[in-house]
């Protein structure tokens, strides 16, 4: 396929997947082709979702200190209800 | 300095500020002289990063009139060459832009992020980590020329990541996390059970049933014990009308939830980067975050209404048949008697028409990878469009 073909070809298909909210299938559909795009399309999405990666990651980093400071508390909690029982 | 030295400085910030347009602070540094259009043009590749960024700052009727003059070697007008002028410095600007990111994100930093999210693995680990990089970089070179803004974004966030890693209130939480583990021997033994499962999926789901019935309880118990809505007395009031076997009762569950949420908690500090992705989403919104992270909703409608008046095969094909009749009727001739300059007018008025009516909008990272494969395919396209001629 020439370039054109396959880029118009994997547009076309990913295209109908997300907007059926396919991303699963969208991003293994994507994985497939991947190596058989042209390279500046391949470095984009390298690009696209490396920046997401980051984005991403920042979130699970306050996700876990979240975790983090709630099982403190709940723990702290639970000490005092320990105490507070009398056998 | 001396007053020469003064004088030059001078000179040269007032030969940005008339390039450029833009009024330089009082403390600003001058920047550098940046490269001649002639060095510029004398290079394939930064002329064609400077041709990317032209596309985005002059609009086309103008930019066609400088690459007509150029190809004739006709002289600019001031106006023109007071425009590549200032794109220069521009161009200059985002040159070094691109140099500070690549720098940021080497190959190490890639391999980094690459090992701890499934989805670029997905893509990136098809290649070698060094191979990743360089398809990167290539790529950061050109996109910050057509979109500075994403590029500073991705940048600006890194540098918020790694100054995150670096506080202190995260340090201190990191240790007091592991002391309250070490001290109670909490163990997060029975979640990396799960980490054995051989099969992703299976995995997945497994660590996903696990995280939502031990954070649901702990999001039950924080919400009835924590914030001082139950004092020590008001708790030892309650307990103490219960009798004996209702007391050794709570005692059992409360150490039940104890090693429970202390699961948790262990679970926290598991070096495992792929576990630690699937364990926040599910916290951040019991799986769908990804979902929402990946597409807004008017993203996806929008999308899917342009799907409805587009099929990029058939822009090449029937559609292009149908602009050539079109045309035709127009002008009143066959195609075969259009002159080269009446073809190429209609071959370029017909891409832009559709580029522009059927490019995908919104945010997102799908929306990112769609306008990348779409914008890659007009390139050819134009690219190719003495094809069209025929």
């Amino acid at each position: 396929m020439e370039d054109v073909d396959i880029l118009a070809d994997t547009y076309e298909r990913l295209a109908a997947l997300i907007a059926d909210g396919k991303t699963d299938e969208g991003l293994m559909f994507l994985r497939e082709r991947f190596t058989q795009l042209p390279e500046d399309v391949q470095g984009k999405i390298l690009v696209a979702l490396l920046a997401d990666a980051v984005t991403s990651e920042a979130g699970q980093i306050d996700a876990i200190a979240s975790i983090q400071k709630e099982s403190i508390a709940a723990l702290e909690a639970l000490e005092i209800m320990k105490q507070s029982i009398s056998i | 300095m001396s007053l020469d030295d003064l004088s030059r400085v001078k000179s040269r910030r007032d030969r940005i500020q008339d390039a450029t347009g833009k009024k330089l602070d009082t403390d600003e540094t001058t920047p550098d002289e940046p490269e001649s259009l002639a060095e510029i043009y004398a290079d394939k590749e930064k002329s064609a990063r400077f041709g990317i960024l032209l596309k985005t700052r002059i609009a086309q009727p103008q930019l066609d009139d400088i690459y007509r003059r150029l190809a004739a070697k006709e002289e600019l007008t001031p106006s023109q060459m007071f425009d590549l002028n200032r794109e220069r410095y521009e161009f200059a600007e985002l040159t070094k832009l691109a140099e500070k990111t690549k720098d940021t994100f080497n190959a190490e930093k890639i391999k980094y992020f690459t090992d701890r999210h499934d989805t670029l693995d997905m893509f990136a680990g098809q290649v070698s980590p060094e191979r990743a990089a360089e398809l990167v970089h290539m790529q950061i070179s050109n996109m910050v020329m057509e979109d500075p803004d994403g590029i500073r974004k991705m940048l600006t966030e890194s540098e918020k990541l790694d100054a995150k890693k670096k506080n202190p209130e995260y340090l201190r939480l990191e240790r007091e996390v592991r002391a309250v583990c070490d001290r109670n021997k909490f163990s997060s033994d029975d979640i990396v059970r799960v980490l054995d499962i051989k099969k992703v999926d299976d995995r997945k789901e497994a660590l996903r049933g696990m995280i939502r019935g031990k954070y649901g309880l702990l999001q039950k118990i924080f919400d009835y014990g924590v914030g001082g809505r139950f004092s020590k007395s008001e708790m030892e009031r309650g307990f103490s009308i219960l009798d004996r076997t209702r007391k050794e009762k709570f005692m059992k569950e409360i150490a039940t939830h104890t090693k429970n949420i202390g699961n948790i908690l262990a679970a926290t500090t598991i070096n495992d980067p792929k576990f630690m992705s699937i364990f926040s989403q599910e916290v951040l919104g019991n799986g769908k975050v990804s979902q929402e992270r990946f597409e807004s909703v008017s993203s996806l409608s929008e999308l899917k209404a342009k799907q409805g008046t587009m099929e990029a095969n058939d822009i090449t094909g029937n559609k292009w048949r149908q602009e050539k009749a079109r045309l035709e009727t127009v002008h009143r001739k066959k195609w075969n008697t259009f002159t080269s300059a009446e073809k190429d007018a209609g071959i370029d008025d017909y891409i832009d028409t559709m580029e522009k009516s059927s490019a995908p909008e919104g945010r997102g990272v799908f929306v990112s990878i769609l306008a990348a494969l779409f914008k890659a395919m007009f390139g050819r396209i134009r690219t190719d469009k003495a094809k069209w001629a025929i």
